[in-house]
């Protein structure tokens, strides 16, 4: 009962904290270029304000795109509910394991790119492409770098796989593991939509990914998939951290002092992503969209190594 | 010291930065720009010296710890010094023989084909080294593979000084370490080389404007 309580609560951390997060690393890119920046809940003022909108729809849009933005919310949630924050709980494990997150997160990509087909504008299509070709060259490498985390526990489940690398000793760890990481966070890194790969704030037409999807949405259904794409942010940030760094999570039915100390190593661990990705976002150019497929294809091959050589040295 | 000398070889430090050898060595194979090739050659011999300095802190042996400081200062202290000052001045990225791309692919397939080799020849070890050896492998082949299909003089070095530090790994995780006369002769042989063939580079350059090997292959009368 304590644990479903846990998951619950994690999950609704992670949907409120998101948009937080996003606020966080603008704050911390403003004050790196000598500006004050926007306050820390500006996303939330910003989903305030669209939310209080009028929706206005294409007249060619089907019914299909009134239904896409909660449709995207909701599998962006359940996505969140899978994943370790705080506690090793199984959670909602009866219900799938690595393999159905990967899922979700490939459902919200479609659904995303038929909403910007709908409303039957170039740009639509064209974001849609390029999104669809980034899910194509990500998705082998993000699942191939969780499958070598799930040799060694021989379980598919996110909570079973945290709680093996936190339990074991470091010397469980081998390269395979970094390589792994690393692939991981090139994923990430072209999954999140920020500088390396799209720029989300740009609204140049021949440059833009994320904002050419959303670009015919408005009002409340734009306020979901902007949630959303946050949630679905910080839901990667935490696979990351918790998965190839999980030292700090609670153990199932752990007590409330556990809980608490998991929240706050939790907390640092995205606060130090933060900043990384801020100064990342600063000191670097945006990629030329046909070097993405470079950057992503070298993650698929450092995944790739790492199952490899992992499986190698454990003979 | 005797908390640190128990606890290093029971964790995996030795590991996780053999990671960071491989991965070093993936990256100069995959960056483009000459600055950050050389930035990667850096990491890749502050994280064998560091491999170094964990061995002779497990072991205690001290002409370990020696030849570790050695390598720090040379190998990533004046080598990468000398080369960076070389790469800031070219203007062009890296220039290969076969595209970039395929080369990740084929030092995938270098690594795989090295990590089963080793496993085949050495048989399966358990000590703290256990994964250093068919990374020493590896690298040494990618390092072999970035003096072949590079064009530009400066990265042929690049690929002489990645081979040499992968040499190194692979003497510390067999025997624990050449004696210090051996490691120093080596270090020194190489500071010497490394040296001389960035005058060499500089003379191409001023000659060729810019040191391409691909424009050696004529003989002029």
């Amino acid at each position: 009962m304590m644990d479903l309580l846990v998951v619950i609560a994690q999950t609704v951390l992670v949907a409120l904290l998101a948009p937080v997060w996003a606020g966080a690393v603008s704050v911390v890119r403003a004050r790196l270029q000598g500006r004050r920046g926007a306050p820390l809940l500006q996303r939330w003022r910003d989903l305030r304000k669209l939310a209080g909108k009028e929706t206005v729809w294409s007249e060619d849009a089907s019914p299909l795109a009134r239904v896409v933005p909660t449709a995207v919310l909701g599998a962006t949630f359940v996505a969140a509910a899978l994943v370790p924050v705080l506690s090793t709980a199984p959670g909602l494990g009866f219900a799938g394991d690595l393999l159905l997150l990967v899922a979700l997160l490939a459902i919200v990509r479609v659904l995303l790119s038929l909403l910007a087909l709908e409303a039957g504008t170039a740009f639509g299509g064209m974001a849609a492409s390029r999104h669809l070709m980034l899910a194509a060259l990500a998705e082998p490498a993000l699942l191939l770098s969780l499958l070598t985390l799930a040799i060694a526990p021989g379980s598919t489940q996110l909570a079973d796989i945290a709680r093996t690398v936190a339990a074991a000793p470091l010397s469980w760890l081998s390269p395979a593991h970094l390589l792994a990481a690393t692939a991981m966070g090139f994923v990430v890194l072209a999954e999140i939509g920020r500088v390396p790969v799209d720029n989300p704030v740009t609204h140049l037409e021949l440059t833009m990914v994320h904002e050419g999807l959303v670009l015919d949405v408005s009002g409340p259904p734009l306020a979901h998939l902007e949630w959303a794409s946050h949630v679905r942010t910080l839901v990667l940030l935490t696979l990351l951290t918790n998965l190839f760094v999980p030292w700090g999570l609670a153990p199932a039915g752990a007590g409330w002092g556990a809980l608490g100390l998991a929240l706050l190593a939790w907390l640092a661990k995205l606060g130090v992503l933060a900043v990384v990705i801020a100064v990342i976002e600063s000191v670097t150019a945006r990629m030329r969209l046909f070097r993405v497929p470079e950057f992503l294809g070298m993650a698929f091959l450092l995944a790739l190594l790492a199952l490899t050589t992992d499986s190698l040295l454990r003979g | 010291m005797n908390v640190l000398t128990g606890w290093l070889p029971q964790s995996n430090t030795v590991n996780l930065l053999a990671g960071a050898f491989l991965l070093t060595a993936l990256l100069i194979v995959t960056r483009r720009r000459p600055l950050e090739v050389v930035t990667a050659l850096r990491v890749n011999a502050i994280a064998l010296a560091l491999i170094a300095l964990t061995v002779a802190l497990a072991t205690g042996a001290w002409h370990i710890g020696l030849s570790a400081g050695l390598s720090l200062v040379i190998k990533a202290g004046v080598i990468p010094w000398l080369l960076a000052g070389r790469a800031r001045r070219m203007t062009r990225e890296v220039r290969t023989r076969v595209s970039i791309p395929t080369g990740a692919l084929l030092c995938g397939a270098l690594v795989v084909l090295a990590f089963s080799q080793t496993r085949e020849l050495f048989g399966q070890r358990a000590d703290i080294l256990a994964a250093c050896l068919p990374v020493s492998v590896a690298v040494t082949l990618i390092g072999l593979f970035v003096m072949v299909t590079r064009t530009q003089a400066l990265m042929q070095v690049v690929g002489l000084v990645l081979l040499e530090n992968a040499i190194f790994l692979a003497a510390v995780s067999l025997t624990y370490g050449m004696p210090l006369v051996v490691e120093a002769g080596v270090l020194l042989d190489l500071l010497a080389g490394v040296t001389v063939l960035g005058l060499f580079v500089r003379r191409l350059e001023d000659a060729l404007g810019e040191a391409d090997t691909e424009r050696l292959t004529e003989l002029r009368g």
